[in-house]
């Protein structure tokens, strides 16, 4: 009996973190019908434990069996961190989700709509199969549907806003289709090549050369372009943020485009190989970055909704991300920065949206509307609160000392090496004029970002005048305390690390970490 | 039939798939359309197999649940559709869905973009 088990336990790996998530929803199905206050505390109870328990496992077990590989999944240190990233995430969203939706008739209901789509997210994150990909994603997507929509509310429409937050879901779902549907077109073709079954097959082929393969990964690459609502395809995006339920946002940003960032992920080696040689499709990465920074920049600077300004910056913060696969285009910068880089923007980016967005959450829920004047005076109002979020918006602006600057000195060390490298005498590569422009363009986009930024702090710190008083629970001083240590923490760690003093702190070398 | 012209009739309807879901406004236009691009899918799928290779049962168990996985969500968004209708002619009828729509609002200024007409 004891060696059945050993062996089941030995043949689950490395499905643990999935296993649990799993069990935790099979279980909720049983109490999924019941509205009573015990049992919807019992679930959330259930899930927090679940969620922690792959947490634990997610790590344990690679640390103690290693990476995994087989025709179908793979398990990696990208993997852990990955998979990582969704259950924090996870967490979060569990918790302000409860606080918010706890009476509602669903909240059960929902819960377990939502291990399901955790579970989903996992088992993407290790898909390596082309096919097991594509039904990953399409059922994960599925799952994160099935939440906005029952977050979203009622089933009989009454008003007109119900009837255009209605539709606005179903457009940005429907471009979610679209380009899941590119994606396996883009599947198919890349089949006629050759009976492929993983990317690292097609990177290791001959035949990088076959236009049918060439065709399949253009194809694919546009299926992520439009799965990311990159600018100009921000449209459906920008609209349902602003319109749907508050914590459907944090669902969007945190569930939803991280696994588009993770499929990107998995082709990274493809993009890397076909980068480089090509002068137009470098210029053209440059131009979508710095299109995506200067559209969200402006897209924010201009509104005075709150979830418009954090959804403009969300993309603007792709933008530099794509910025970084421009550079490594022009070999700038190396294919483990780039790596690094799109994995700290991700873990940056909820270590910011978290905190602030519960924050301007709580004060929508408390003023009725999402109006950047309903921060009027804030920092006034709540001066402990106020202080740490001054602290988390500088951060997102980029502070030395916090973990904002970490992500952003990987676009000025380049620059700073090329005038270097000017100076001593080097006439530069064949990119020099691009190389200068995205790093000129980079360092004006973090200006205008920090701008941004400090438009909402002053905001905080004015006068409250008509606005009058918002006081935030104390719950959230300690919950937005908890990110702004470990905002801290890393900067502290950052620069201990630059000045030489090797990750004294974290143990993780912040700089130099490799996946 | 040779596989040229199934690749040409097949990028024929990849491209009335694509100009479909691209440009009209309408829920079920778009809905075809994407109908049109998983049909072409599944001839390059099927087309490759007959004249290139052969598909072993592994590929051709999991080519059928990619299209259960893609067809679940489409049958979701449809369902949600209907299932939350205003019974108001005008709305229903004239509701505009083009997935790639280029309002000034999404760049610039306040989200007014799509008040009902």
């Amino acid at each position: 009996m004891l060696t059945l088990l050993n062996d089941t336990i030995n043949r689950l790996y490395p499905f643990y973190s999935s296993a649990c998530l799993a069990g935790a929803a099979l279980v909720s199905i049983f109490f999924g019908l019941s509205d009573r206050k015990g049992i919807k505390v019992f679930l959330i109870f259930l899930s927090v434990c679940s969620i922690f328990a792959s947490l634990f496992f997610n790590i344990f077990s690679f640390l103690k069996s290693g990476s995994f590989s087989d025709f179908l999944f793979v398990f990696d240190k990208l993997q852990v961190v990955e998979i990582s990233i969704i259950l924090f995430s996870a967490i979060n969203i569990l918790l302000l989700f409860s606080i918010y939706n706890f009476r509602k008739q669903s909240f059960s209901k929902i819960l377990i709509i939502f291990q399901v789509a955790v579970f989903l997210i996992t088992i993407f994150i290790l898909s390596n199969n082309l096919i097991m990909i594509f039904c990953s994603l399409a059922l994960a997507v599925a799952g994160i549907f099935q939440l906005v929509t029952l977050l979203a509310g009622q089933s009989d429409i009454r008003t007109e806003s119900e009837y255009l937050v209605k539709n606005q879901i179903i457009r940005f779902f429907m471009v979610a289709s679209f380009s899941l549907i590119v994606l396996f077109t883009g599947f198919s073709l890349i089949f006629g090549v050759l009976d492929f079954k993983t990317f690292v097959q097609i990177v290791q082929s001959d035949k990088l050369e076959n236009p049918l393969l060439r065709t399949g990964l253009f194809i694919i690459f546009t299926g992520i372009f439009t799965y990311l609502f990159i600018f100009p395809l921000q449209s459906a995006y920008i609209k349902l943020i602003k319109r749907t339920e508050g914590i459907s946002a944090l669902i969007i940003w945190f569930f939803y485009y991280p696994a588009g960032i993770f499929l990107f992920l998995k082709l990274f080696d493809i993009f890397a190989t076909f980068t480089g040689k090509n002068i137009f499709l470098n210029a053209a990465l440059y131009f979508i970055a710095l299109v995506c920074i200067a559209g969200g920049n402006i897209g924010a600077v201009k509104t005075t909704s709150l979830r418009r300004i954090m959804s403009f910056l969300f993309l603007a913060t792709l933008g530099f991300s794509i910025l970084s696969l421009a550079f490594f285009s022009t070999r700038l910068i190396e294919s483990a920065a780039v790596l690094r880089l799109i994995i700290a923007n991700t873990v940056f980016l909820i270590f910011i949206y978290f905190p602030v967005y519960s924050i301007f959450l709580e004060i929508e829920r408390q003023k009725g509307s999402d109006s950047i004047e309903n921060i009027r005076g804030f920092a006034r109002n709540n001066k402990y609160s106020g202080i740490i979020l001054i602290l988390i918006l500088l951060s997102f602006a980029g502070l030395a000392g916090t973990s904002g600057y970490i992500v952003k000195i990987i676009f000025i060390q380049p620059f700073i090496d090329i005038l270097k490298a000017q100076t001593a005498g080097w006439t530069g590569s064949s990119f020099i004029i691009l190389n200068y422009t995205g790093s000129i363009a980079a360092i004006a986009g973090w200006i205008f970002f920090a701008a941004n930024i400090i438009r909402m702090l002053i905001y905080m710190v004015r006068s409250p005048g008509k606005a009058g008083k918002i006081l935030v629970p104390k719950f959230y001083h300690i919950y937005i305390l908890f990110f702004c240590l470990i905002l801290i923490y890393t900067g502290i760690a950052g620069l201990m690390e630059l000045t030489g003093s090797t990750s004294i702190l974290t143990g993780i070398p912040v700089f130099s970490f490799n996946f | 039939m040779n596989i040229q012209l199934i690749g040409l009739i097949g990028f024929a309807i990849f491209l009335l798939g694509l100009f479909g879901a691209t440009y009209y406004r309408s829920f079920l236009s778009i809905m075809i359309s994407f109908q049109l691009l998983i049909v072409y899918s599944v001839i390059n799928f099927f087309s490759f197999s007959l004249f290139i290779y052969v598909l072993s049962s592994w590929d051709k168990t999991f080519v059928f649940f990619a299209f259960i996985a893609i067809y679940t969500l489409l049958f979701m968004i449809v369902f949600y559709n209907y299932s939350k209708q205003t019974n108001i002619y005008g709305l229903e009828v004239l509701q505009d869905l083009r997935l790639f729509k280029f309002d000034r609002s999404d760049w610039w200024g306040e989200d007014n973009a799509d008040t009902i007409k």
